[in-house]
């Protein structure tokens, strides 16, 4: 499991703890958190590689509006992140979709 | 897709659209708000998770505060007011028809009245590098630190422009994250001028004080007529360059600095969203020291649309107190046209508000001068800087594209969209339109308001196809008025 975690732990106490899958790999998640929050707290950016220059994008404007957060949550593409709240074992991958529109 | 027919609809539960439900619920009248977020708040008023404890929520800063007090006065009139959450407004056709997800399925409106509290989102200002993980908006940031309670990074800095950087480098301050220094391209030299449109306004100077010690206290460098130009890395930013600006925005060659960071939060300012205004078909105007498309209102905060109202910062960026004030207004105009209230109720109910927003908005349009965006900025624009985040369109080739269409005769830039892709991907141009049309002013020396605007279609927020098939039929058979859909914008 990842060792890195960026929750700021002074005056607040979260609720309940559970794991999730970020590409295979396991990651904490709190209850009302976003997938979005999840992922920055285990220091993970990443979000999706883009269609034609395959480069690496994460989340950017944090409010719903670039869209550059999608990913595949639980099978389902083009989620974004920053809106969705993570669940326990919820399943999580970056998003990669080729010229062929294979993911 | 069944469509409902209702008294008034409230897009938005930003301070603008939550004011304008209480008003309106005050009034008696059965009001709908609609919002995409998965709670009321909007962006300042952004609420945290109720399985949070937070043993002190003054430390979360005043809005916070403020915004409990809103919210628990909206849960107060639940039984009048309807929200809808977590649900994009992906059209608005033809007489206020409202069309939205929700739980993965289009549903309808048809409102009598319409309130438009649509917020705004951090102005993208784009440079070298600016597409890499760890470079995040400044509002976005801030979200995660103030309410995900998250920190996006641990070396940051911070570059932009305006008040919001102070409040996001106190929080982050707060928080344990280091602060490396927080830039501002604007220039301090002639900042006295404007002293006199802030006289009165106690409060909110006290405020910007507050911060700008807080960071003196935590010693981080606030750097006037600075500005990032670079973000390196390659899967994410590692380092960034920063310079010196001179007063047009422009980096000064050999002034430049190079740090190690592992997040850059880039706040620019705000800019007012319009789709839906635009979509509406309000008359619009462009206000060059937000360099940003308004909505037109009159002071009741109606548009040139009958019946339809713009709130807050949708309607300019003034601020959340400002919104809250424009919400009850326009609230209280859709409540008398729709004869739930009478004109004198109306006018009596409206009159301390005028005298309230008149302070207020001098205040924060002398703010919206002080931090417009200097035109110098766009010079760090190299050609391989990506200006369309989401078609991946190169600043390079939007400016070859200019140049080609100014050789065959006159240029906008929903010219530049059709030839480019430019602003035909996911965010539908929010991205990337004011930077594009700054390129074109600049690079045809024409002002920027001849340049329009990126004409929204629906829809204006993606949806799955499958939801849009779906649907058995597409016209307003189901609802009594029997009126279909028109398409034709």
């Amino acid at each position: 499991m990842a060792t890195v975690n960026r929750r700021i732990q002074a005056g607040v106490r979260r609720g309940e703890c559970f794991e999730i899958e970020v590409d295979g790999e396991r990651i904490l998640a709190y209850e009302g958190e976003t997938i979005a929050a999840a992922l920055l707290a285990a220091g993970k950016r990443l979000s999706r590689k883009t269609t034609k220059r395959k480069e690496p994008r994460g989340i950017y404007c944090g409010i719903g509006m670039c869209f550059e957060c999608r990913m595949i949550v639980d099978g389902k593409p083009n989620t974004r992140v920053c809106q969705t709240l993570a669940t326990p074992n919820c399943k999580i991958q970056t998003q990669y979709i080729d010229l062929q529109g294979r993911v | 897709m069944k469509i409902r027919e209702i008294e008034l609809a409230i897009i938005g539960a930003g301070p603008a659209g939550i004011c304008a439900a209480i008003e309106a619920a005050k009034s008696n009248v059965p009001v709908t708000v609609i919002d995409e977020n998965l709670r009321p708040g909007g962006q300042i008023y952004r609420r945290l998770t109720d399985a949070f404890a937070v043993t002190d929520e003054n430390k979360l800063g005043k809005d916070y505060v403020q915004g409990t007090k809103l919210i628990t006065e909206l849960e107060h009139y639940s039984s009048k007011i309807e929200l809808i959450e977590n649900a994009p407004v992906w059209g608005i056709f033809t007489d206020k028809e409202i069309a939205f997800l929700h739980e993965d399925k289009s549903e309808g409106l048809k409102a009598r009245k319409l309130i438009l509290a649509e917020g705004a989102y951090d102005r993208p200002m784009p440079f070298p590098g600016w597409t890499l993980p760890g470079v995040f908006a400044a509002g976005g940031a801030l979200r995660m630190v103030k309410i995900e309670r998250v920190l996006p990074g641990e070396r940051l800095l911070l570059a932009g422009t305006g008040p919001l950087q102070l409040v996001l480098a106190t929080q982050l301050m707060q928080a344990g994250a280091e602060v490396i220094s927080v830039l501002d391209a604007t220039s301090s030299t002639g900042v006295w001028k404007y002293l006199p449109r802030f006289w009165g306004q106690w409060g909110l100077l006290k405020d910007g004080v507050h911060y700008l010690w807080k960071l003196r206290r935590g010693k981080i460098p606030y750097l006037m007529s600075h500005a990032i130009v670079e973000a390196r890395g390659e899967q994410e930013v590692k380092e960034a360059v920063y310079a010196r600006v001179d007063k047009d925005g422009k980096p000064i060659p050999g002034t430049e600095k190079t740090v190690e960071v592992d997040a850059i939060c880039i706040g620019y300012g705000l800019i007012p969203s319009t789709r839906l205004s635009r979509l509406c078909g309000c008359e619009h105007k462009y206000e060059p020291c937000l360099g940003a498309w308004v909505p037109c209102y009159n002071e009741n905060m109606e548009t040139s649309l009958p019946g339809v109202f713009v709130a807050g910062d949708g309607a300019g960026i003034a601020g959340a107190l400002v919104a809250v004030e424009e919400g009850r207004l326009a609230a209280i105009e859709a409540c008398q046209q729709l004869g739930y209230i009478t004109q004198e109720e109306a006018q009596h109910r409206s009159l301390p508000i005028f005298r309230k927003l008149k302070g207020l908005r001098r205040f924060e349009s002398a703010l919206n001068e002080i931090f417009s965006i200097r035109r110098g900025l766009f010079t760090r624009i190299t050609d391989d800087t990506i200006v369309c985040r989401c078609e991946e369109i190169t600043a390079g080739e939007i400016r070859r594209t200019i140049a080609d269409v100014i050789a065959n005769g006159t240029i906008d830039i929903c010219e530049i969209k059709r030839l480019t892709r430019a602003g035909m991907g996911n965010c539908q141009g929010r991205m990337c339109e004011s930077t594009i049309a700054e390129m074109i002013s600049i690079e045809t020396k024409r002002p920027v308001v001849e340049m329009g605007w990126l004409t929204p279609r629906p829809p204006v927020k993606p949806l799955p196809l499958g939801i849009l098939a779906a649907e058995d039929t597409w016209s307003l058979e189901s609802s009594p008025s029997g009126k279909r859909i028109d398409w034709g914008q």
